[in-house]
């Protein structure tokens, strides 16, 4: 058990280590291999002894405790954090830092005399499942950054690149995620926790450019007010006298007698770390680092720390008027940012906006609290891992290749770059369309909240707007130019093989929800409530209130591709000619053209309605914010009561 | 007679195009789709796109500009297909005759199949030629009367 | 339900609909003609219209056409095949809004303003409609306390009784998805309006144009079901209800212009959701 335990959590972080001392490309294509190989055989192996946990000697390492260290530990990285917001002169990261320090202090020595809490590790099946996409998409996203940062160099060069950096803070990042799915000490966590913050707020930092400057301290401060408020919250929970461990936090929500001012702080915690609305502002600004740090960031660590806490939660929230707000508060973050994403032609920042949306969608499932509901959100957990570090890694070749990231001027990509624009096509409908995982977990979210019509409504009206931002980019990747030539692409393999396995294992993934959801969630929620949630015989998916089947739309799709091959061959085009312009085309070649006033041949060009005037992002922002600040004090005030 | 040519013979859509005319017969044109002619009755839709058209029906002649439109849209109607020239003006330039910036009439530029005379060509005569294009796009089998016996 | 049941089911519902949907266009037709004191075109002029489309010749601006006017008449098709047989009205949405998305993806694959400009509108069409279909799901789910279509007919009063509101605002998005005036922004069938010349059909043609076009009909069929299930408890008065629908929207459509895309906006997220949401909030209290 501790074998496995120190595996996952110091094992990427010794690699990073060594990544960073011998800075020479070739032992990093082997550390960063062998450390994917390691972590892999370590879920797994962690997988076979679910559940199980762990508690380090108390003598743990040359005498001291693993509590001493971890607090030493922790007065390491306030200090740092203090220093960081005085020299980036930020008033609320200084002062979050401050806060942080004395209530740590406080924490540590007025409140707790140093009990023993057991265990300091535990982990189920839920933690697996986190584990499972830290291993599978981190080590997807480092591979792929193998050869991404010797590019990446050769373009910004490398005074912006500075990819040993960027490999120790991604390898060492992974072992921390897996640390804090890990912990069920609430101080461990809060170490973990403090940790991703910095590891984030370095990352986004990488470039060093003023703009790079500027987005990390928001993300810095924002982070650090909701660390401020993650240790608020275990003052107030070891003032009231119990002990500090995530175990124990679920049992009293599952007696029935939460913690509810606890809770509330954690959530808020959660909001700054997931960027839910007010805090939106900090991931879109983290845009500006690297494709991997984008990738890592948004798809399967950082912002996942968040929703885990929240999904561990669950029990706390449920039948709860917290719980009932914070589900608002996470509909508000989806509805609102998928209505930004249609204004925006950046598509990191689609991305991005995205990735916000989904994580409101799961905090909304996540605070209802019921076992349909957390059976949603691991679900869409899970699979928007998958899709978006494909999504995001995709988008990282594609800028590198033609050198933008607008989604207007990824027109006629599929001729200019056929494999990876066909990958982020199948990327792009697995994360909306059906029967992919990620609209399985929509589906099942709007049934969870079904009871609660005000989520309702919100998470209707933004899965709506979901659908017209993601098809307007498809439908712009995949136009083409009348009668461009098809280029060959040259596509490395240490590119293509992560895309290639996030791409299937998404696609199975999908295909095998059933058996998936049994071994993995089902247990879960099992253990939890005493009832499943879902049952998932063979290739079906059934609620007391719905049922899906994946296979049938899988052979729909199947059908649609055997019939267009067919119609290919006996209903083959016999002619290409070029679009209808009302009889006065002009050139076809190399760029379609009509004859324009006084018979000027203009070239076509065709583009997307952005809808700024209602969709906006100030606009948008402006009137959101307030609302999310008066949701999140309400929620805060509700709790006090 | 097939199926096939049953439904061709049904189902005429058309692109319309006006070329150097007096407006008279593009007039007399839509006068024949409104409720007193009714092309409809027929089948026939205006469609206003060379792509899903059958049958293309030209209203005045061709001139050194609209030529090239002209040839344009004929190319993008897919086959089978049939054109209508209405009036004296598409057949053979009409009034404007000899005037510099005339070609001719429509056939100086696409194959026409059927020629409705007139100046206006009236409605009934449009609604006939167009039928009869539509049989001529049926195939061979026709029998080009058929519709007149109603 | 073993395989050879759900292949004959699958097949049945296909054929029915293809046949159902051609002949309530072919009478959508007539009867329009006839508002406007035409005779209008025989009963089976769509079934011509398609047998002379399928045997024009084959013109593509490119290939990949092919594959969206599939994925329209399939996932179409597969909408209704999953309503038939008793699936989840919920996931069936979904599928039914990827049957429209890849309709917008054929407009967009070329690069042809009018059906580019048309794919936006689908778009927003799209947007407009879908959450008042889900909020009318979500009904018949307060209703029944199931989110499948059979226990939702299974259910022993008609949904109508209980969600008046809701159906009134399923016809409004019954009208925006089948593109009736006033909501035919994105693709006119029939009529001589060019505004952007055929919208997303504008570039489909042939046998490709043919698909689509069957694609419609299956749609109608599958949006008439929808409203039918209001009153499932009788199939006489199931049927009934379908074509009331069926020649409301028709006469709306003759009788009204189009809006723009904000109006289509406002109307369908105020005036659609808002009369759901005064029904589904007194189902809640
Ligand atoms: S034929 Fe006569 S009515 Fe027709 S366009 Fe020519 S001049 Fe005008």
């Amino acid at each position: 058990m501790d074998l496995l335990v120190a595996t996952a959590i110091i094992g990427p972080v010794v690699a990073g280590i060594i990544v960073y001392v011998f800075r020479d490309f070739r032992v990093r294509v082997l550390v960063v291999l062998a450390t994917a190989l390691l972590l892999g055989t370590n879920s797994t192996l962690v997988y076979q002894s679910l559940p199980f946990s762990y508690s380090p000697a108390p003598n743990f390492l040359f005498g001291f405790s693993l509590v001493e260290i971890v607090t030493l530990a922790d007065f390491g990285l306030l200090a740092f954090f203090l220093y960081a917001g005085l020299s980036l002169k930020s008033r609320v990261a200084t002062l979050s830092a401050l806060v942080q320090v004395f209530t740590l202090a406080y924490l540590e020595f007025a409140l707790l005399p140093h009990e023993e809490i057991t265990p300091v590790f535990f982990v189920d099946h839920m933690a697996f499942i986190f584990n499972a996409f830290i291993t599978f998409v981190g080590s997807a996203v480092a591979i792929y950054s193998l050869h991404y940062m010797e590019r990446y160099r050769k373009i910004h060069g490398p005074r912006k690149a500075r990819p040993h950096l960027l490999f120790f803070y991604l390898l060492s990042f992974l072992g921390i995620m897996n640390g804090l799915v890990f912990a069920n000490d609430l101080l461990l966590f809060f170490f973990f926790w403090e940790a991703t913050t910095l590891i984030s707020f370095l990352l986004i930092l990488l470039t060093g450019t003023p703009e790079a400057t500027r987005n990390a301290t928001r993300a810095l401060w924002m982070n650090l007010l909701g660390g401020a408020a993650l240790v608020i919250s275990l003052a107030v929970l070891a003032a009231r006298g119990n002990p500090l461990t995530l175990g124990h936090l679920v049992a009293q929500g599952l007696a029935g007698r939460p913690d509810l001012l606890a809770a509330a702080l954690l959530t808020l915690a959660t909001f700054t770390k997931a960027a839910l609305l007010p805090f939106h502002t900090w991931l879109v600004g983290a845009m500006v680092a690297p494709t991997p740090v984008s990738a890592l960031l948004h798809s399967s660590t950082m912002v996942k720390a968040a929703v885990y806490l929240l999904i561990r939660l669950a029990p706390v929230f449920q039948g709860t008027t917290i719980g009932q707000l914070v589900a608002l508060a996470g509909g508000f973050s989806f509805a609102v940012t998928a209505a930004m994403a249609i204004s925006q032609t950046n598509g990191k920042k689609v991305l991005a906006y995205s990735t916000i949306g989904n994580l409101g969608l799961i905090t909304a499932a996540a605070a209802i609290g019921t076992p349909l509901a957390v059976a949603a959100a691991l679900v869409l957990s899970l699979f928007h891992a998958l899709s978006k570090g494909l999504l995001f890694l995709v988008v990282g070749n594609i800028e590198l290749g033609v050198g933008t990231k607008d989604i207007e001027e990824m027109e006629g990509l599929l001729r200019k770059m056929p494999i990876t624009t066909l990958i982020s096509i199948a990327g792009m409908i697995s994360i909306v369309f059906p029967p992919f995982g990620v609209l399985v977990g929509k589906w099942l979210t709007i049934e969870a909240v079904v009871r609660s019509p005000l989520v309702l409504l919100l998470v209707i009206l933004g899965s709506a707007l979901t659908i017209v931002f993601w098809s307007k980019w498809i439908g712009r990747v995949a136009s083409v130019t009348y009668q461009a030539e098809t280029r060959k692409e040259k596509i490395a393999a240490a590119v293509l093989i992560p895309l290639l396995a996030l791409l299937s294992s998404a696609i199975l993934a999908s295909f095998s929800l059933a058996p998936i959801y049994r071994t993995l969630v089902a247990p879960y929620i099992t253990a939890l409530y005493g009832s499943p949630g879902l049952i998932a015989p063979d290739g079906q998916v059934l609620s007391r209130i719905g049922r899906f089947a994946p296979w049938e739309v899988f052979l729909i799709l199947l059908l649609i591709l055997l019939a267009t091959r067919a119609a290919f061959l006996t209903m083959r085009p016999v002619k290409v000619i070029p679009p209808f312009l009302c009889g006065e085309n002009a050139q076809e070649e190399p760029q379609l053209q009509f004859r324009s006033a006084q018979d000027v041949p203009t070239e076509v060009s065709v583009g997307n309605y952005y809808l700024e005037k209602v969709f906006g992002e100030d606009f948008l922002s402006r009137r959101a914010t307030p609302v999310a600040i008066g949701l999140l004090m309400l929620i805060i005030g509700v709790s006090t009561r | 007679m097939n199926l096939v040519s049953l439904a061709r013979r049904r189902s005429p859509w058309i692109v319309h195009y006006n070329g150097s005319s007096c407006n008279g017969c593009a007039i007399e044109f839509f006068a024949a789709l409104t409720p007193v002619y009714d092309l409809e009755r027929f089948g026939v839709v205006n469609m206003g796109n060379p792509k899903h058209a059958d049958i293309m029906v030209l209203t005045g002649g061709a001139n050194y500009r609209s030529a090239r439109v002209i040839r344009n849209l004929y190319h993008q109607i897919p086959d089978p297909k049939a054109v209508v020239a209405v009036g004296v003006c598409a057949g053979s330039s009409g009034i404007f005759h000899d005037c510099y910036y005339m070609l001719g009439g429509a056939d100086q530029v696409i194959p026409v199949d059927v020629y409705v005379p007139g100046c206006a060509a009236r409605p009934e005569a449009i609604i006939e030629g167009i039928l009869l294009a539509a049989d001529l796009t049926a195939g061979s089998d026709a029998g080009g009367k058929r519709h007149l016996k109603r | 339900m073993n395989l050879a049941s759900w292949v004959i089911y699958t097949v049945l519902t296909v054929l029915g609909g293809v046949l159902a949907g051609g002949l309530l266009t072919g009478i959508d037709r007539k009867l329009t003609a006839r508002l406007q004191n035409r005779v209008g075109p025989p009963l089976l002029q769509p079934f011509y219209d398609v047998v002379k489309l399928w045997n024009k010749d084959r013109i593509v601006v490119n290939p990949m056409q092919l594959l969206y006017a599939h994925t329209y008449l399939f996932f179409t098709a597969a909408s209704l095949v999953l309503l038939v047989l008793g699936r989840d009205l919920l996931m069936i949405l979904f599928v039914s809004a990827f049957a429209s998305v890849a309709l917008v993806l054929g407009g967009y694959s070329v690069d042809s303003p009018y059906s580019q400009i048309a794919s936006q509108r689908e778009m927003i069409q799209l947007a407009a409609a879908e959450p008042v279909l889900i909020l009318a799901v979500v009904g018949a789910f307060l209703t029944t306390g199931d989110f499948t279509v059979s226990a939702i007919a299974g259910h022993p009063t008609p949904l109508l009784f209980s969600l008046p509101l809701v159906f009134l605002s399923l016809l409004l998005a019954v009208g925006i998805k089948l593109r009736k005036s006033p909501f035919d922004l994105s693709t006119v069938p029939h009529h001589a309006h060019q505004e952007v010349v055929r919208g997303v059909l504008t570039e489909f043609s042939g046998p490709y144009l043919a698909l689509i076009e069957v694609g419609q009909w299956l749609e109608l069929v599958f949006f008439l079901f929808f409203a039918g299930l209001f009153w499932a408890t009788d199939l006489r008065l199931a049927v009934g209800l379908g074509l009331f629908t069926f020649f409301l929207e028709l006469v709306v459509d003759n009788i009204s212009a189009r809006y723009t895309w904000s109006w289509l906006l406002k109307t369908a997220w105020v005036g659609g959701i808002g009369l759901a949401a005064v029904n589904i909030a007194w189902l809640y209290l």
